[in-house]
């Protein structure tokens, strides 16, 4: 017998013994430091996710002064899934939120990456001007809200600036005209969120191997060549991220509209999120409002899960 | 193809001189390679040739021309990267029409010279592979093919066998010697392992402190160093170069009059200018033979080490207070702490000026 | 040389695009109340008679120039929006530091980490009556803890991913030599590893402290009136008093602003990393 066996022995006869109790005590405590996370998921999503299906399926509003789990007392099985068919308020508001991200993310992708260039391409004083570019995404959005309420007021500064080349620039009512009022919220959008395109764009060329775009200038190329041949399809990943992010984020978008405009005039600028909430708390049709939420996971679930495939599946590749 | 002509060339980034007043002049078809150690220039030399750096006084020509404030899109060089910078977003064929496609070739020409150079580079079935997916050996190849399709005047070769192992880096280093010679091209390499730039290039041109040190030939560099740096920069184990006496005939090392070399007349005429008598002598360790201790012309040092490396025994000496190194042949085996004697192949030893650290030439003399 | 001045000069406007809507505000918030609303002819950038009256009036309710006392100052909201975007952010550093160093390491939990990811995707108010029931169930509705513990909930997915990027590039070998000098698999986790990325622990916290602070719908939703944050404090001004209170509005917006960008700037290096969930890193 040689020494290392001793330790076994004394184990009780566990015959591998430190190896296997060292690894299930790792994995016991990792189970233990994620228990804490999933206490808070079941509390926040698996709990509240059945609560909204049952609900969802009833006619149940706070109005009615029952408690939640008595919704059953006026089942409708789907009623409330086919009404969604047939809201012309909803179909506008998802209408709405698409033109937006339609208009909206595609101006923030171009300024966004035309200013990554410009980085790219060197500037002078760059820390500084990369801190001041940056400042709109760190404002509060509510607070990015009420600036543009300030800036696009009938008797703001904006019209005061358009005065000075037009006399009739005082005249021009932003928020109260349908048009109008959708045109500043996509500003005050483009404003806040330009940044956060440029952020991640330019940290995607800074990426780009330095040699790869010298070889490309020393095979002749311009910077508009290497440009749109080498660093663009190469930071190809960086940009779905970006796009997808702010695509995702369009649809969530709330506090600044609520600030701005809550929605108006009349709906005109009512995002999903946005009738949602007028629903929830004008309306009080919970249950109908659990229907919408419910669809709007399941379509939100399936989305994501493909770009997720497609993602991993480029990164096998 | 071109020559290339460096004059008085200076690059200074701010207080820092990166090259320093440099004139070097490259045949057109030469293969030179430009040796030093990390942080002597020689990359910045090569960026001011490519374009990539601007050059803070002097000219470069190509072909007399000069080229000095052209631009680097325009000057025309191919230029090989250490880590060979292909597109791994794109395929091997669309690396090879790269260039072509840049300067506006109609399509029908970009497809048929880069069949034609796949053809020559034996990539011909890799074309439509991914280049992420190549071998090394195919990435250089491609690299070089690449810069090569678009016809470039000189070429430029950035360590590009650094990253490899030993064993490969040789037969890399055969097929780039065979590339050179099928393309005609004047090639300029850049590299900080003199066997590579021994076994590689016509000419070698030796840089230390952002100043070229001589520029010559591997045999002329081995056989005739320029100075102390090149003498211990060029050959593995590198020269011995020992403080010395010069006496009546010959040298006498670490003031032992008993240690007393003489020297021929040819090589003692070297010394002629010297004001005092220390000199620098420097003898190659395949240049040292055994012989008896206190033997005539010989002189005596103790065996400190022996290490054998293939047919070869390289032998730590110590001498005074000098230690040098000797490289026998399998046969002659001293041991350690045995005191040996050593005569010099004087035919081949040089002497230096111990304060410019120049080697001091010979008077010319009519042979036979 | 031209090129560099021609572009140094486009970002400038871009720079200044940027800053003046911002600036508007804060110059805003040193006017009184005759330069908020006059006819627009006579609008000035600068204050013409600057005065620290708005500030005044937020925070102690009366001014000379305001006719309307408030009945609630900005004290507590401010110290509402501090204690809950704090604890908030405790919760959310604790718990998804700890999950993202379990499924780092021995891969236990299954889709936690896509739940967490599918939880900040999803549009607040597609979720919140559910949420809002259970609170109002629980007696979270307008507390303090009530409104940190959401709070930490929503922030999780970031500091899971972006812990979890952390965890994934440090080498596992680090804590078996601690195990193999006779540490528990705890103590090489909490003495040796922690240490290790403490300052990425920080620059997170820091991060989503922005998150929290930033937030306005949730406090909107789970808040009366006694733990009602800046953000939704603000909005709620004009209603409160007579017409718009346009300059107080602005001192509260300017108070709620700063701490975020000066965060901000000061995490900089970091924002790519906590923006993207720790794909992408800078």
């Amino acid at each position: 017998m040689t020494d290392t066996a001793l330790p076994s022995e004394k184990h009780s006869g566990a015959a591998n013994a430190p190896a296997d109790g060292l690894a299930e005590s790792r994995q016991s405590l990792a189970k233990r430091l994620i228990l804490p996370t999933q206490i808070l998921l079941v509390f926040i999503v698996a709990f509240p996710l059945i609560m909204q299906i049952y609900i969802s399926l009833t006619w149940w509003t706070p109005l009615d002064g029952e408690p939640w789990y008595r919704a059953y007392q006026s089942w409708n099985w789907f009623d409330n899934y086919v009404e969604i068919f047939g809201d012309p308020g909803l179909h506008g508001a998802i209408w709405r939120t698409l033109l937006f991200v339609i208009i909206a993310v595609p101006i923030e992708f171009g300024l966004g990456l035309l200013l990554a260039a410009l980085f790219y391409e060197g500037v002078a004083a760059r820390p500084i001007f990369y801190s001041l570019i940056l400042m709109p995404m760190m404002i509060v959005p509510a607070v990015a809200g009420y600036i543009f309420f300030l800036i696009f007021q009938q008797t703001g500064p904006l019209n005061a600036f358009l005065g000075l080349f037009w006399e009739g620039a005082y005249d021009v009512n932003w928020l109260n005209d349908v048009n109008r009022a959708f045109f500043a919220v996509v500003v005050a959008d483009v404003w806040q969120w330009t940044p956060l395109m440029f952020l991640i764009l330019f940290a995607g060329l800074m990426s780009v191997p330095q040699d790869q775009m010298r070889a490309a200038t020393i095979l002749g190329a311009n910077w508009r060549q290497r440009f749109w041949r080498i660093a663009l399809p190469r930071i190809k990943a960086v940009i779905f991220i970006a796009l997808g992010l702010r695509v995702i984020e369009c649809f969530k978008i709330f506090d600044m509209l609520f600030v701005m405009t809550g929605g108006g005039p009349g709906v005109a600028t009512e995002s999903l999120s946005l009738y949602l909430y007028k629903q929830t708390f004008q309306s009080l049709e919970w249950s109908y409002v659990a229907a919408i939420g419910i669809t709007v996971l399941v379509v939100l679930s399936v989305i994501t899960a493909v770009i997720l495939a497609r993602t991993n599946k480029k990164e096998d590749a | 193809m071109s020559s290339v002509r460096l004059e008085a060339t200076t690059k200074q980034f701010g207080d820092f001189k990166a090259v320093q007043s440099m004139d070097l002049s490259i045949e057109n078809g030469e293969f030179v390679a430009i040796l030093g150690p990390s942080g002597c220039g020689k990359s910045t030399t090569m960026n001011m040739i490519a374009g990539i750096e601007d050059v803070t006084s002097g000219t470069i020509r190509f072909d007399g021309r000069d080229v000095t404030s052209v631009p680097v899109q325009k000057r025309g060089v191919g230029f090989v990267f250490q880590n060979y910078a292909i597109f791994t977003h794109m395929s091997v064929r669309d690396n090879l029409a790269f260039g072509l496609e840049i300067q506006g070739a109609p399509k029908a020409e970009v497809d048929k010279r880069v069949d034609e150079m796949a053809q020559f580079m034996a990539l011909s079935h890799r074309l439509d592979a991914k280049s992420s997916a190549l071998s090394v050996n195919e990435l250089q190849k491609l690299a070089i093919g690449r810069s090569a399709i678009v016809e470039p005047s000189i070429f430029l070769l950035d360590e590009p066998l650094s990253n490899l192992d030993a064993a490969f880096r040789e037969k890399m280093r055969a097929e780039l010697r065979g590339l050179q010679r099928a393309l005609k091209q004047t090639m300029v390499y850049v590299t900080h392992d003199q066997i590579e730039a021994m076994g590689l290039a016509d000419r070698i041109a030796v840089m230390n402190h952002a100043v070229l040190q001589q520029f010559d030939t591997p045999d002329v560099i081995y056989a005739e160093p320029a100075n102390v740096f090149v003498a211990r920069f060029i050959g593995a184990p590198s020269m011995n170069i020992l403080h010395a006496r010069i006496g009546e005939g010959g040298v006498t090392l670490g003031g032992r009059d008993a240690d007393f070399i003489p020297l021929s007349d040819h090589l003692m005429s070297a010394a002629r200018d010297l004001r005092s008598p220390d000199v620098l002598f420097g003898f190659r360790p395949e240049n040292l033979a055994l012989t008896e201790p206190e033997s005539p012309g010989s002189f005596t040092a103790e065996v400190v080490l022996v290490e054998t490396v293939g047919r070869r025994n390289i032998v730590h000496l110590v001498s005074g207070m000098s230690n040098f190194l000797a490289v026998f042949g399998r046969g002659a085996a001293p041991r350690a702490g045995e005191a040996i004697g050593l005569l010099v192949d004087t035919d081949r030893a040089h002497l230096f000026d111990p304060e410019t650290e120049e080697r001091l030439m010979p008077m010319e003399m009519s042979h036979g | 040389m031209l090129g560099l001045l021609l572009r140094t000069f486009a970002v400038a406007v871009f720079a200044a695009l940027a800053l003046l809507p911002i600036s508007w505000m804060a110059t805003m918030a040193f006017k009184p109340p005759a330069e908020w609303t006059s006819a627009a002819s006579d609008l000035t950038f600068f204050p013409q008679n600057p005065t620290l009256g708005n500030f005044v009036y937020v925070f102690t309710g009366e001014a000379p120039d305001q006719i309307v006392s408030l009945d609630r100052t900005v004290w507590w909201p401010l110290f509402a929006s501090l204690l809950t975007s704090i604890l908030g952010t405790l919760i959310a550093v604790v718990c998804g530091t700890a999950a993202a160093y379990g499924v780092s390491r021995e891969k236990v939990g299954g889709s936690i980490g896509l739940s967490l990811l599918q939880l900040r995707i999803f549009p607040p108010l597609a979720v919140m009556i559910p949420v809002m029931i259970m609170c109002a169930f629980l007696g979270m509705i307008d507390t303090w803890w009530g409104l940190s513990l959401i709070y930490g909930i929503v922030t999780l997915p970031f500091s899971f991913w972006l812990m979890k990027a952390y965890f994934d590039e440090l080498p596992r070998e680090i804590e078996e030599a601690a195990i193999v000098e006779g540490c528990s698999p705890f103590e090489a986790f909490y003495q040796i590893t922690l240490p290790i990325v403490s300052s990425a622990v920080a620059s997170t916290a820091l991060f989503i402290f922005i998150l929290n602070w930033s937030d306005y719908l949730i406090a909107l939703l789970l808040t009366r009136s006694d733990w009602t944050t800046i953000p939704v404090y603000m909005n709620a001004l004009a209603s409160a008093a007579s017409g718009q209170l346009y300059g107080a509005k602005a001192a509260l917006g300017l108070i709620a602003a700063i701490p975020p960008i000066i965060l901000g700037i000061s995490i900089q290096r970091f924002l790519v990393r906590g923006l993207t969930f720790g794909a992408l890193k800078q």
